[in-house]
């Protein structure tokens, strides 16, 4: 069987792998913000990390998608 | 978060030394900006590289979304170690002393012990970087012959001098 290099960097394939990484990331999320409500203790620092966490995130989620769209556009 | 009893005041939150968090995560920084090295790589070294993946004139797109993939992985990891350095934490009240163990996401240990228990403190502060930096270990050996122990705490002289001056109180009043 001979192996193509373009069927894993194929739109559907990074797609894929995209919708892998933001379940994964949405799940550890979720649980991130559990920990930090649920055990934290009440300090400032703990009521920001969720606002800085989610910034951070977001912006990292916004250049993936973009970064994606722009691949499958060309 | 913690059930504190009646009475029950929260006096000191001893945590990890900042030094200890900032070594675990430095590397990550590292690994963060290493695909970067890539950027000063000439364009014709990778044209081969580039045919055979049958991606050609695709480069920075690719990068741009293998290296935000990367990112994305390094800042969650980046929060785990965060979740568990800020509440893996000893809280000292006025009755007792809470050992809160996180260990990872989902793991985690909540142990109490009061301060007509303590028999013993110890502090120990070994080596150039934790004399100078300021962190150390805190043991406390409690009447039932067990031991608790925080290694890396930030002040370990000053954690344990409010343990033995409530560890005092408690035994005069």
């Amino acid at each position: 069987m001979q192996f193509e290099f373009s069927t894993l960097l194929s739109p559907l394939a990074l797609g894929m792998l995209l919708a892998l990484c933001l379940v994964v990331f949405v799940a550890l999320s979720v649980a991130f913000l559990y920990h930090w409500k649920e055990y934290g203790m009440d300090t400032q620092i703990i009521k920001r990390a969720p606002v800085l966490y989610l910034t951070v995130s977001a912006v990292f989620c916004a250049l993936v998608v973009i970064s994606y769209i722009v691949l499958i556009w060309r | 978060m913690v059930k504190l009893e009646d009475g029950e005041e929260i006096l000191y939150i001893a945590r990890r030394h900042w030094f200890l968090f900032f070594s675990e995560t430095f590397f990550l920084l590292l690994f963060a900006v290493l695909p970067l090295i890539l950027v000063f790589i000439p364009a014709s070294a990778f044209n081969e590289v580039f045919s055979a993946l049958h991606v050609t004139n695709y480069g920075a797109p690719l990068f741009t979304f293998f290296w935000s993939l990367w990112l994305m992985l390094l800042w969650m990891l980046f929060a785990l170690l965060w979740t568990n350095y800020y509440l893996d934490i000893w809280i000292l009240t006025n009755h007792r002393i809470i050992d809160i163990e996180q260990l990872g996401l989902f793991n985690r240990h909540v142990s109490s012990f009061r301060y007509n228990q303590i028999q013993d403190a110890t502090v120990k502060v070994s080596g150039l970087v934790e004399t100078v930096i300021g962190f150390g270990t805190v043991e406390i050996h409690t009447a039932s012959n067990e031991s608790f122990k925080f290694k890396g705490v930030a002040k370990p002289n000053e954690v344990k001098e409010r343990i033995m001056s409530e560890h005092h109180r408690v035994h005069t009043d």
